[in-house]
């Protein structure tokens, strides 16, 4: 009798419990729409001329995308941002870092002492190296190319914190 | 039998309420009753308060990306009482904060977590971490700038503790990045799960205190004392006190509500003053070092804390000073760092993004007053119609194109005043003024000026303003447009398209823009989605092409903001010297 007690009554929690904590769960790993697999899309945006480029001067743009957050789907939304470095002559001396701080988060900004970033005093060197305060690593790159002129990246997020470099997928 | 007793025992017989209350309130508090123990009450009081308010909220809260901020608020602005309602959850919960502080000192001077309360103690401090997560999961639901960046660090803080931070930071955001699941997944947290165990666990909390009884003053006054009516009576005014504390600030100050969350913005987050200490205690570690200032000295705070019952068992009084002092120096510590924090705060960079911050948000709310688009506030601000095509104007023309107050470039024609009968006529009059086609590579335009009078400049110039001009604008005068368009089809069609009298050139030569919308919106809009096609500037075109650039509400917005300046003044160019200065 015990153990019907025992069993029935856990078998009944359990059946209550397990899809529950399950579905929480499955939110976490966000899944994709169906109507959008991977690869669906190449990933490259433009975000800038690369005659509006200066050498020596970084130029902060908006990566412009269609976002997609659980079911929501908003087409022009600011997927990030991104500081674009003219190296030189040619497009071969373009890089492009994103703008999040690698530290919490935070948009970094640019001045003339170099790039820094807000909320917990960053400082990167004008090439984005770390050189003071708490982010563990220097500014994460993104794939960046000229096309006909047109600078276009491809955006990616990274996790924040870490002394290495984890790209974010979804 | 007086019909109060006969009630009591009708109701004592079927239900056993009365003797039930009886015992409820007969609680020992030795020593008699004492002001310093109001805090458990207080805190009931103001946990009951939250749960009233909140409830009330979710009435018209509605948790998703789009419609968080548009519901706050609709609360916050247009339903009455709402503002009162907002407030008073939100200065309840900071009044619950510093109370709990208070309560923690009261029991740590009266030695009220020893034996055999140390169960109770720890019960207590859980209580306490419970309410400081419910603070925080309930910061970011108004979706709002502050909340969002706030909450951005916070999940952060918790994504770097070793080993388990991520998977912890992936289940309470919902996957990786800030969204839509966090929002659910907050709100869920913050009004049902954490909730429901502050319920269970301040129950607990109570019924051990009533087991246990109040801590007494050992030896003094009564030892039989009981809660009520004197400690009641006390607990009923503290209740009341804080209660009315809170609704005045609440009327007073109303809770903050910033623009909706923009994660593409530079926001200057501050955390709410409970959690400064730790946020400036980040700053002095950097890197790796960071899980000293996140996990380390606040961990081994609350490992003091919880420990305490078991360290501080003496009753001598340099003894317990001794035991306490690390106690002391982190409360001056936690002082010290919130106050650094706040004097960071008067930096002048800090101050000049706190203000922007504060005007998108003053905008936001006078946008919202119209109405919230489906697609949510965040759009609703970046399309604010003061602001975005000026935006969009100074990032895509005003790479080139002067503009007073958006841009200082001189690659292309200032377009101040373009499409005016001024601007007009200072192009005819010197068409290479470097304010002008002088920096650019066109110049068949200079010396034009000489094969008309003056009368014959006015006269085209008024034209040319006839032909963008909109009903409701200063009307051109018809005698001079007439007059224009007479010099303008015989003597400027040798070069420029359109019709008109082409026996200098052959019809097919000519290469200068077609100018009969000129200044219109259907020409400026031609203008920017080819400027090289034949009709414009064909193959002597330098400026980029913007079709593939911008959509169609941006489009529209440029063009419309591009027409608008026309009421600005055009340069200021006067006849053109004979002798041009050569650039
Ligand atoms: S988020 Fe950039 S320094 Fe902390």
């Amino acid at each position: 009798m015990k153990v019907v007690a025992g069993v029935a009554g856990a078998a009944a929690a359990g059946a209550v419990v397990v899809p529950a904590v399950a579905v929480v769960g499955a939110a976490a790993n966000a899944p994709r729409l169906p109507g959008r697999p991977p690869g669906s899309d190449d990933g490259w945006r433009t975000v800038a001329r690369w005659e509006q480029l200066a050498v020596g001067t970084p130029l902060q743009a908006h990566v412009i995308g269609a976002e997609v957050d659980a079911w929501n789907v908003s087409p022009d939304r600011r997927l990030g941002t991104v500081w674009l470095l003219r190296g030189g002559e040619g497009p071969e001396t373009l890089r492009a870092l994103s703008a999040v701080c690698p530290h919490l988060g935070c948009l970094i900004d640019h001045t003339e002492r170099g790039f820094v970033c807000p909320c917990h005093n960053s400082d990167f060197s004008a090439r984005g190296a770390a050189l003071r305060g708490p982010s563990p690593r220097s500014m994460d790159p993104i794939e960046a190319r000229v096309r006909d002129g047109r600078v276009e990246v491809r955006w990616a997020r990274f996790r924040l914190g870490g002394a290495e470099r984890i790209r974010e997928e979804g | 039998m007086t019909s109060p007793s006969r009630w009591r025992s009708f109701l004592e017989e079927r239900t056993g309420l009365p003797s039930a209350l009886g015992r409820a309130v007969d609680v020992a508090v030795p020593g008699g009753p004492r002001w310093r123990r109001v805090f458990g009450a207080s805190l009931s009081a103001l946990l009951l308060l939250e749960a009233v308010t909140g409830a009330a909220m979710m009435t018209v809260y509605s948790p998703s990306t789009t419609a968080a901020w548009s519901s706050t608020w609709y609360l916050e602005t247009v339903l009455p009482w709402g503002r009162l309602v907002r407030g008073i959850h939100h200065f309840g919960m900071h009044a619950i904060v510093a109370l709990l502080v208070l309560h923690l000192v009261q029991v740590v001077l009266d030695r009220a977590s020893r034996k055999p309360r140390e169960l109770n103690h720890l019960l207590g401090l859980a209580l306490g971490g419970l309410v400081l997560f419910a603070a925080m999961t309930g910061f970011p639901l108004a979706w709002d700038q502050r909340g969002y960046w706030v909450s951005r660090i916070e999940i952060g803080i918790i994504g770097s503790v070793p080993v388990l931070g991520t998977s912890l930071q992936r289940l309470l955001v919902g996957g990786a990045h800030f969204g839509q699941f966090t929002l659910t997944r907050f709100h869920t947290l913050h009004v049902w799960l954490v909730p429901l165990l502050l319920l269970l666990g301040v129950r607990a909390h109570i019924a051990m205190v009533r087991r246990h009884g109040l801590k007494g003053d050992a030896g003094r006054g009564d030892p039989q004392a009981r809660w009520w009516p004197g400690q009641a009576a006390r607990d009923a005014v503290a209740a009341l006190l804080s209660v009315a504390v809170v609704t005045w600030m609440a009327r007073r100050w109303g809770a903050p509500l910033d623009a909706p969350a923009d994660p593409a913005s530079h926001f200057p987050a501050v955390p709410t003053w409970f959690f400064s200490p730790l946020s400036q205690l980040l700053r002095y570690f950097p890197g790796p070092r960071q899980v000293i200032g996140t996990m380390i000295i606040p961990g081994a705070l609350t490992t003091f804390l919880a420990l305490l019952p078991w360290i501080d068992r003496s009753e001598s009084r340099w003894r317990r000073a001794l035991v306490l002092s690390p106690l002391l120096l982190a409360g001056l510590g936690a002082v010290a760092l919130g106050v650094q924090q706040r004097r960071g705060l008067a930096k002048p960079a800090f101050v000049r993004s706190l203000r922007e911050a504060q005007h998108t948000a003053w905008r936001a709310r006078r946008l919202a007053r119209a109405g919230i688009p489906p697609e949510g506030p965040l759009e609703m601000v970046r399309n604010d119609p003061a602001v975005r095509p000026g935006e969009l104007f100074a990032q895509h023309c005003g790479t080139c194109h002067a503009v007073r107050g958006l841009s200082q470039q001189r690659k292309g024609p200032r377009l101040d005043g373009f499409g005016s009968r001024e601007w007009a006529t200072a192009f005819v009059v010197w068409p290479d003024h470097p304010e002008l086609m002088g920096t650019t590579e066109i110049h068949d335009m200079s010396g034009q000026r000489r094969r008309l009078r003056d009368e014959g400049v006015r006269a085209v110039a008024e034209w040319l303003y006839s032909r963008g001009y909109e009903p409701g604008e200063s009307a051109p005068d018809a005698a001079l447009v007439a007059a224009g368009e007479t010099i303008y089809r015989r003597r400027c069609t040798t070069c420029h398209q359109g019709e008109g009298d082409t026996s200098e050139t052959e019809a097919a030569d000519r290469d200068a823009p077609n100018l009969d919308a000129w200044g219109s919106r259907a020409y400026i809009r031609a203008q920017m989605l080819n400027p090289g096609a034949r009709e414009n500037y064909g193959e002597r075109n330098h400026m980029p092409r913007f079709h593939d650039r911008m959509n169609e509400r941006d489009l529209t917005m440029v063009v419309d903001f591009t027409r608008s300046l026309r009421t600005r003044p055009a340069p200021a160019v006067m006849e053109q010297p004979a002798e041009p200065p050569t650039p």
